[in-house]
């Protein structure tokens, strides 16, 4: 599953949120970026050509319903890049509830051990 | 560059000697206090300034009239500029062939001497930048890629579905993303208060401190190892703000949730 540029994932995850088929008056009205008509359309048809919505005509107009699993993609975006920027660089630029790969075991019990000793401070 | 490397050299042997303090002091107050002593360090790191002594010793009076000790600055100005031209075997003047020789050497010194030090500055300042722009490049990035997935919960804490851990953001709006786990309210609360109290410390500041050292002593190993104990000792004293006049049962609670969020990586 190929990672998403922001404005496609932006749309999918509100096609995703819908549960169902959607026009793109309903994408576009709940898209916060100033876009024009034309550019969601040309975003849509790059979705339908990459699989991850199909599109079919209701009547006059186009309606997009999510083929790919959101999960699945919500689990490897998650997996891959993200775990990959941590690994990285990324703990040296934000304050996480640790980075899991510099804590050893001992450290844990000496932080439970300090946690939960701690008392009368 | 003598500068930098001196001023390296001298953070060095505090950090070793915080390095061998360490396990010696308890983890509970050291970590507070070494919390400060490494910003310091950071701070003293990126100021090109040398207060040290220099390297040579005191010599006795009697002595020191006699050697002339070169400070490393001014060996430059002792040759001759070499923007006169090529060495020129006569200039019409009735020079000795010794001095001529001598005025030589110095020249072709000189140029020797200039070249290496520029030559060094600029391979330390472009590995300094290229660092430091990684990092905040990937950052920049990493912030583009969740923000599709925020979603406000209530003042300053977002959830963002595909991190692995709680994530303190922003350096002058700074915001709480709190991963998609199954996290209960009690749990919640503490992983708030943990993130807060880096909030309200300033922490990603310290962070960016520390990696501006790091990158402009990036030939330095043991200034890597600082930036992970400064790292380490940033969570420990967290904990310990995070905790301070709580009772048993809540700190019990919050190792649990801690301890809970680490393992899951």
């Amino acid at each position: 599953m190929k990672k998403l540029p922001d404005s496609e994932l932006e749309i999918m995850l509100i096609i995703w949120d819908a549960r169902g088929a959607v026009t793109s008056d309903y994408i576009m009205e709940r898209i916060d970026r100033g876009w024009t008509k034309t550019t969601l359309l040309n975003l849509l048809s790059r979705l339908c050509e990459r699989g991850f919505v199909s599109c079919t005509k209701e009547g006059r107009r186009n309606v997009y319903t999510a083929i790919a699993d959101r999960d699945e993609y919500v689990e490897a975006e998650s997996r891959s890049f993200l775990k990959k920027m941590y690994r990285n660089s990324l703990t040296k630029m934000v304050a996480s509830l640790y980075d899991g790969k510099s804590v050893t075991k001992a450290d844990l019990e000496e932080l439970k051990a300090f946690i939960e000793g701690a008392e009368n401070d | 560059m003598i500068d930098i490397l001196l001023i390296s050299a001298s953070v060095s042997v505090v950090i070793l000697l915080m390095l061998v303090i360490t396990p010696l002091t308890k983890r509970r107050y050291g970590a507070v206090w070494r919390y400060a002593v490494w910003i310091l360090l950071a701070v003293r790191l990126l100021i090109p300034v040398r207060f040290e002594p220099p390297l040579v010793p005191m010599l006795p009076e009697t002595l020191s009239s006699e050697v002339a000790i070169p400070e490393p600055d001014t060996a430059p100005e002792q040759v001759n500029p070499v923007d006169n031209g090529a060495y020129t075997p006569s200039e019409g003047e009735p020079h000795m062939p010794d001095v001529q020789n001598d005025t030589h050497t110095a020249a072709v010194n000189a140029v020797k001497h200039v070249d290496w030090e520029a030559a060094a500055f600029v391979i330390w300042a472009a590995a300094a930048a290229a660092f430091f722009l990684w990092h905040v490049v990937s950052y920049a990035v990493f912030l583009r890629r969740i923000k599709p997935y925020l979603v406000k919960m209530r003042d300053n804490i977002y959830s963002c579905e595909p991190l692995e851990s709680p994530v303190l953001i922003g350096f002058f709006r700074p915001r709480i993303l709190i991963p998609a786990q199954d996290y209960t309210d009690a749990e919640l609360e503490i992983i708030i208060a943990h993130e807060t109290a880096h909030c309200k410390r300033r922490d990603m500041w310290y962070k960016l401190v520390l990696l501006a050292a790091n990158a402009a002593h990036w030939f330095n190993p043991l200034v890597y190892v600082m930036v992970k104990c400064a790292d380490r000792d940033l969570e420990y004293s967290c904990d310990d703000m995070a905790v301070k006049g709580k009772d048993a049962d809540y700190r019990r609670m919050y190792s649990k949730v801690i301890l809970k969020t680490i393992g899951r990586k």
